[in-house]
């Protein structure tokens, strides 16, 4: 809000000692009519302040005093300002930081120790203007359209002392620009001028000289503004950080979001905070140092977090589902951005999760040169999965996925050896490889090819009974991926006989119900299981006590099981239902012993 | 029947009359709601801050505003001045001037004097 002071008349307004956002006016009607139905418009009120005084010490103010709607964007000052008529207007010791506006007639206005960006007078008939030790910078300088004499027989324009720097108006470096007649005498000597010039263009009497030779006042120092982050995104914040720290100073913040200015904030600390709407803000940071003002005009791009999925191209190598033979994996990764500007802000990393093992881990990638990096990682044999994350300060921008598998180590192999008898032995092998998966397993008898399976899996088990194998040697099991990878592994055939495996003396009992069969049934399952051969049928032949005896039978040592599949339990297989007269007795008396229950209660 | 109405309407006339014209002013939960012109001479102190204009009305006679004394306005109203408006605060308590939060405009008007005088010392404008 501000102190406005609407259409007033023999007012006495006096403000001292005060911060005040802006002392408002409102806009007077202006020179031009508008013409509506042959009738002459003037817009605004007719004269806002009349037979008044304004008097304002020690006052500052955010905005401005009177009505200046854009200054800070318009260097055209052609907006109406606030019409006083016939008043007496004293500012002492006033900084408004916006700048000050009216239009007067029959007035005196007196101001020492005034800053501000402006001081747009924009038309005055019957005004004398005396301004002293005051400071215009940064913003059009004094402006006036018509500056003469009506009713007096002359009016005098007086500036001294005053420092005017850095001063446009229609992009030349003016301070002044009067359009005044000859009943208007300029006294503009003892001012500082810069390097801005002054344009006085009528009859008018003017005196400049002598110029000053320094300022009056101590000239703001060159700042820069930064942005954290460079690139904000809608939504967010961005802090504008100004460089170099300044002593005693005092900023604000002014942006549009559309045609009316809006103040965000203002502090003592060179640190000021923007909430970022759209994708272009315009923004002014004025700053109010030793009675000085500087202003400082900033552009800020920000980043619509929609957008940039879009926007940006990230293009992974290796990509999708590439087998990489190496454990040591580079990854490349190239990121394509409209928005150029922002790629020395954002770097790029990758989480990557193995899924053999779900272990999950970000690693952040090198910058290689502007849009290119790279990750180089030793990794295990796998199949990894992950995204690749452009990152940029509070957000991630876009996300790519990746998926690759390494592929570098032959199947892993477990495998034993046991001898059963003095010529027997059973041969374990395992071969796992998780990533293309097994494609051969080969077993060899000191570089004899005894067996060999092609059977592609991601683990293969296989066993082997080998019979004949006279005095000691050694077994050689390998095994192949499906990327070409061979690895081996040699076992010493063992001279020591050892037990057969469980799954060859299965001891299980699996008929339970009749306890009393429980030796039958056993040799059953021994015998069963020491044949490993394909039938039933065999099964039920077997009738020795002796496994080695029944397996000698099976004479040839390459081929003595199609077991291939995981496990000994495939191996294990269920008594043939084989029922002997003394279990079909027992069946019978059962069957017979529920039909008379059931017949007897029938009958009951 | 319709004599027996004529008695309540008169009372109820005369109510209406008397809290049009005289001055009621109403205490907020905190503060207090300026809804009437303020007639005669008015001191908003500490203790009644912050006064919160909530129409627009018309100081016809003297208001003076203590230090530490917080003055917020609704959108779009003013305080009309025929008489005098005298805002002192001190640098340690200054006066503070304002919007109301839900009407939080910084365009909206203030003061418009006809025939008055407003002085303002020591007050400053907050924006939060």
């Amino acid at each position: 809000m501000k102190i406005a002071f609407m259409p007033s008349t023999n007012a006495g307004i006096v403000i001292e000692n005060a911060d005040l956002w802006q002392i408002y006016m409102p806009e007077s009607a202006g020179r031009m009519p508008v013409e509506v139905n042959g009738k002459s418009v003037f817009v605004g009120n007719p004269v806002v302040l009349k037979n008044s005084k304004l008097i304002l010490r020690n006052v500052f103010v955010k905005m401005s005093i009177g009505a200046i709607p854009y200054p800070l964007r318009d260097f055209s000052p052609t907006t109406f300002t606030s019409y006083i008529d016939t008043c007496y207007v004293e500012f002492s010791n006033v900084t408004a930081m916006w700048g000050i506006g009216f239009a007067t007639n029959y007035t005196t206005i007196k101001m020492d120790r005034v800053t501000a960006l402006e001081f747009i007078l924009q038309w005055a008939f019957d005004t004398d203007v005396t301004i002293t030790n005051s400071a215009f910078m940064y913003g059009r300088g004094i402006y006036t359209e018509f500056y003469e004499a009506v009713l007096k027989d002359k009016v005098v324009f007086t500036i001294h002392n005053t420092t005017f720097y850095e001063t446009k108006l229609d992009n030349s470096k003016r301070a002044i620009t009067v359009y005044a007649d000859k009943t208007a005498y300029f006294d503009l000597r003892n001012n500082y001028w810069g390097d801005t010039s002054y344009y006085i263009q009528g009859t008018s009497n003017i005196e400049v000289e002598p110029k000053l030779g320094e300022p009056t006042v101590e000239l703001p120092p060159e700042i820069t503004v930064e942005l954290n982050p460079p690139y904000p995104l809608i939504g967010g914040t961005v802090e504008l950080i100004i460089k170099p720290k300044l002593e005693n100073a005092y900023y604000i913040l002014y942006y549009w979001y559309g045609e009316k200015p809006l103040i965000t904030n203002f502090t003592t600390v060179g640190i000021l905070k923007l909430d970022i709407k759209e994708e272009t803000t315009d923004a002014v940071i004025l700053i109010h140092h030793k009675k000085t003002i500087i202003k400082k005009d900033i552009t800020i791009k920000a980043i619509n977090p929609g957008k940039t999925e879009a926007m940006i191209w990230i293009e992974p190598e290796p990509d999708e589902w590439d087998l990489i033979y190496t454990n040591n994996v580079t990854i490349k990764v190239s990121v394509y951005i409209p928005l150029s500007e922002i790629l020395p802000y954002i770097n790029v990393s990758l989480e990557l999760t193995n899924t053999l093992t779900n272990e999950e881990k970000i690693y952040p990638m090198r910058k290689l040169c502007e849009g290119e990096y790279a990750l180089t990682i030793t990794l295990d044999d796998g199949k990894y999965s992950g995204e690749v994350l452009v990152n940029y300060p509070g957000t991630t921008l876009a996300r790519e996925e990746i998926w690759f598998g390494i592929e570098a180590k032959p199947p892993e192999i477990n495998a034993s050896c046991i001898r059963i008898s003095e010529d027997e032995i059973i041969i374990n092998a395992t071969a796992i490889d998780m990533v293309t998966g097994v494609k051969r397993i080969t077993i060899y008898y000191d570089k004899e090819k005894l067996y060999e399976e092609n059977i592609g899996g991601i683990n293969i088990y296989t066993t082997v009974y080998v019979a004949k194998i006279e005095g000691v040697g050694k077994i050689t099991i390998e095994a192949e991926d499906m990327a070409g990878h061979i690895g081996n592994v040699t076992l010493e055939i063992p001279t020591e006989i050892s037990p057969p495996p469980p799954w060859m003396v299965e001891t299980e009992t699996t008929t339970t119900t009749i306890p009393s069969e429980e030796n039958t049934t056993t040799t059953v399952i021994e015998e069963t299981s020491y044949s490993l051969s394909t039938t039933e049928a065999t099964i039920s032949t077997q009738e020795t006590s002796s496994p080695a005896a029944s397996l000698t039978k099976t004479t040839t040592p390459e081929l003595l099981t199609e077991t291939t599949t995981l496990g000994i339990t495939k191996t294990t297989r269920q008594p043939p239902l084989s029922l002997d007269p003394i279990t079909i007795t027992l069946i019978a008396v059962i069957v017979a012993s529920i039909g008379a229950i059931t017949v007897f209660v029938k009958k009951r | 029947m319709y004599r027996k109405l004529i008695l309540p309407a008169i009372f109820v006339m005369i109510l209406m009359f008397v809290t049009n014209t005289i001055t009621v002013t109403s205490v907020a939960e905190k503060g207090t709601i300026i809804d009437h012109d303020i007639e005669g001479n008015v001191t908003w102190t500490k203790e009644g801050s912050p006064y919160i204009i909530t129409r627009t009305v018309a100081v016809r006679g003297i208001l003076t505003v203590e230090p530490g004394v917080t003055i917020l306005w609704n959108y779009n109203v003013n305080l009309y001045v025929y008489g005098k408006v005298v805002i002192k605060g001190t640098s340690e308590e200054p006066v503070v001037l304002n919007t109301t939060e839900d009407a939080y405009r910084i365009w909206s008007p203030g003061f418009i004097i006809s025939e008055g005088e407003v002085r303002i010392e020591n007050s400053v404008h907050a924006l939060d």
